[in-house]
């Protein structure tokens, strides 16, 4: 496509390959490329140049691919061009795609040169040599976009140490790529060949591929909707919302049928105990709810408080505006309301339960901690405005580490209940954790009283 | 652009800012016709960089409205970016291409048509007098020339509105100059500008209002006089007593609003640069002692220390 053309269909695009794929460059790769791989394969052999091409392809893709996507929005931002990005008519997925897919062109071609080289010295399982590489790498590219984008929703006035961050993250995601599909990694350390999800048989390393495949899709996503934000849309948080639904879909679809392992289709009876029959089932659906409670959590963590969007959000609820509320809604609410559901549905299962398996009302408690948590998150957030992580790990140390420390040697236990839902008999009581999330939602409440007044004189 | 004439092209309405250290924007609502050069005043800090941020939706208030030609800045960002062009108080170009593809770049993203996109290039180069070196790096060029293709981009895709923040900042007294001239053929084109700036006389040359700015609450806009009916105001300082080039000025046409100023006098003069040296060559030709002639930022800089401190 010419230069016109690709530029009206992404200008984001050809700007970077204009910048990426300079002629210097394409002349330079190949050369230096093959030089590399034809010593080494001349003076020692073909295993050691298939080593030394992994390790090339590694630091291509992911250690510097990282570095490349991380820069795509990382020096927009530091040379202060991204306000401009801005005021264009450019939409989310254009710039996300023509950041991500433009900034690190040059170490794809690379890559592309590479796997010629190789194929041209009679190397064996090039394509899977470069296919492990490239979704490794576009696992740490895109996660590198995706954390540098975040991190300048925090703080937009940091600069270079934000896209080194946002590369590190990257490399450790791609390197792991498994921690994008933690429920498929559980089956995996156990050697098992086929997985049985919502009750279809799937090879088991066909399912964790697909499900990382639509990881890095996820990302992408994530990183159009940080982007779609800048741009000035307000649209809720739809996108985590869906994300979450999905999570707990893929953990969900686990819950049912059996599982085969490398010495035969063995189901349930084959497995440990704590891992068979009906603790199987009431395991995952436990694990359903942990991986709501942690996504909310990671919402809560991982997303800044707007203070306009919740005095915006307590205005719009108070003149019953519920569009407007939803564009304001903090990213960590559907969360809650899934793993309010997930938990009702657990603690009903728990009740029904003939195994010796914690009170019903233990996953009702842990909702209200989840509320007060969220509630102390936004809290501190909305106080301290600087070095809110520091403060916020101070308090969750405090909270979570020496008070339950001091309470247990003071009372035995029963205080503990306090703070968070153990295994003494009155954890299992829900009154205490809602009266603390009650308290501590009023005082984020009237935190926001006087935003709350200025944006309803003049709704924005 | 729209032929239809508007007396509220821009319409603010209760806009307020917060940044984490306190409130930037408070309270704030004007209206700016079409067609008029706004001059934005203010000591550093006023909140006059956040009130333009917000006019481009760059930035989202806690409160308020903003509409330019009816549409919604913070509904739809997209749709009136369409409508304006902002040159931000830095260049944000990117050095490694060349001023032609800087601007192919910018008319792209602004949604120009393929097939215009070179004329539009061509357009933007020549408006700002960089058409002989669309194919140098925007790196080797001078600060001057790398604020012009600033502007030049900011231009592309013919806005209706342009906001300007301190755009002669860091200028030489040339460049300047130019600029001036450019924002004068942009207004006399029927563009509506807000510049923000420090430099009220150069602000005085083309303003038709003036919207001041202080402790995040404005004030205005005013019309101002001479320069809305195509007129300066101009300074004369005269050794001695002040009574015969009173007479003199009197007597003369273009001349209004004559003024004791401390040492001499303060006056309109509606006339071109050729009719201001006859008018002084005839003052020195009636021996009138005059031992300055300069134009002042009177109106403007009357107005911002009258109204605008206050």
């Amino acid at each position: 496509m010419s230069a016109p053309g690709l530029l009206s269909v992404n200008p984001e695009l050809q700007r970077n390959l204009w910048l990426e794929l300079t002629v210097t460059r394409l002349i330079a790769a190949p050369i230096v490329l093959m030089a590399v791989l034809g010593v080494v394969d001349s003076v020692s052999n073909l295993w050691v140049a298939e080593r030394l091409a992994r390790f090339l392809l590694w630091a291509l893709l992911t250690l510097w691919g990282s570095r490349l996507a991380a820069e795509s929005f990382g020096d927009e931002a530091a040379g202060r061009t991204w306000d401009a990005q801005r005021l264009s008519t450019q939409g989310a997925w254009g710039l996300t795609l023509g950041k991500l897919a433009g900034g690190t062109a040059f170490v794809w071609y690379a890559t592309a040169v590479m796997a010629i080289i190789l194929l041209g010295l009679g190397a064996e399982d090039v394509g899977g040599m470069v296919y492990g590489a490239a979704l490794g790498g576009l696992t740490a590219q895109s996660a590198a976009l995706f954390v540098v984008l975040l991190l300048h929703r925090f703080d937009p006035r940091g600069r270079r140490a934000q896209a080194t961050t946002a590369q590190i993250a990257g490399i450790l995601i791609g390197w792991n790529g498994d921690f994008l599909s933690v429920p498929t990694s559980v089956p995996n350390l156990i050697n098992v060949t086929t997985l049985d999800w919502w009750g279809m048989d799937f090879p088991a390393k066909t399912l964790i591929a697909a499900i990382r495949v639509v990881a890095i899709a996820w990302i992408v996503f994530g990183s159009m909707r940080l982007v779609r934000r800048e741009l000035g849309h307000r649209d809720g948080p739809l996108g985590w919302t869906l994300y979450t639904l999905y999570t707990i879909v893929l953990v969900q679809g686990f819950a049912v049928g059996a599982v085969n392992t490398a010495n035969g289709v063995v189901g349930a009876a084959g497995l440990p105990h704590w891992l068979s029959g009906p603790a199987q089932s009431l395991g995952v659906q436990s694990l359903v709810v942990v991986t709501a409670f942690a996504l909310a959590y990671l919402a809560a963590f991982g997303m800044p408080v707007s203070r306009m969007g919740l005095a915006k959000l307590r205005s719009a609820i108070g003149i019953a505006n519920w569009v407007e509320a939803w564009r304001n809604l903090p990213a960590w609410a559907p969360g809650v309301l899934v793993a309010a559901v997930a938990a009702i549905f657990l603690s009903m299962r728990l009740a029904s339960s003939t195994l010796d398996v914690p009170a019903p009302q233990t996953t009702i408690s842990a909702l209200g901690f989840l509320l007060r948590d969220i509630a102390l998150i936004t809290l501190m957030r909305l106080v301290y405005r600087r070095r809110t992580a520091v403060a916020l790990l101070v308090m969750f140390m405090i909270l979570y580490s020496v008070l339950p420390a001091l309470l247990t040697h003071l009372s035995g236990g029963v205080f503990v209940t306090l703070v968070y839902p153990g295994t003494h008999p009155a954890a299992a009581s829900p009154v205490l954790p809602w009266l603390e999330a009650a308290a501590a939602w009023y005082f984020v409440w009237r935190r926001l009283a006087a935003s709350a007044q200025l944006a309803k004189r003049h709704p924005a | 652009m729209d032929a239809a004439i508007s007396s509220q092209f821009v319409t603010v309405c209760g806009l307020t800012f917060d940044y984490d250290s306190g409130r930037a924007v408070d309270d704030v609502s004007f209206e700016i016709a079409r067609g008029t050069v706004t001059a934005l005043v203010g000591p550093n800090g006023a909140g006059k960089t956040t009130l333009l941020r917000c006019l481009a939706g760059l930035e989202q208030p806690v409160a308020g409205t903003i509409a330019i030609d009816g549409v919604d800045v913070l509904e739809s960002p997209r749709d009136a970016h369409r409508k304006l062009g902002f040159l931000q108080d830095f260049f944000g170009v990117y050095d490694a291409l060349s001023v032609e593809r800087n601007l192919l770049y910018a008319a792209a993203s602004l949604g120009i048509a393929p097939d215009r996109l070179g004329d539009a290039v061509v357009q933007a180069g020549r408006a700002v007098g960089l058409a002989d070196r669309l194919k140098q790096p925007a790196g080797e060029l001078s600060r001057g020339l790398r604020q012009r293709l600033a502007i030049a981009r900011s231009l592309i895709h013919a806005p209706q509105l342009l906001l300007l923040d301190e755009p002669a900042a860091g200028l030489d007294p040339e460049a300047r100059s130019e600029l001036s001239g450019l924002i004068r053929a942009l207004a006399a084109s029927g563009m509506t500008l807000i510049v923000s700036s420090h430099i009220l006389s150069e602000l005085e040359q083309y303003s038709t209002h003036m919207l001041a700015m202080r402790d995040g609450k404005t004030m205005g806009p005013h019309p101002l006089g001479a320069a809305a009916q195509g007129r300066r105001r101009l300074k004369v300082a005269i050794a001695g007593p002040t009574l015969t080039a009173r007479q003199f000025l009197e007597s003369q046409t273009g001349v209004s609003a004559i003024a004791e100023e401390p040492d001499g006098l303060g006056f309109d003069f509606a006339g071109d640069d050729d009719a201001r040296r006859r008018l002084l060559r005839a003052m020195m030709e009636a021996d009138i002692a005059v031992s300055a002639f300069t134009e002042a930022g009177a109106d403007l800089e009357r107005l911002y220390m009258a109204g605008g401190r206050s």
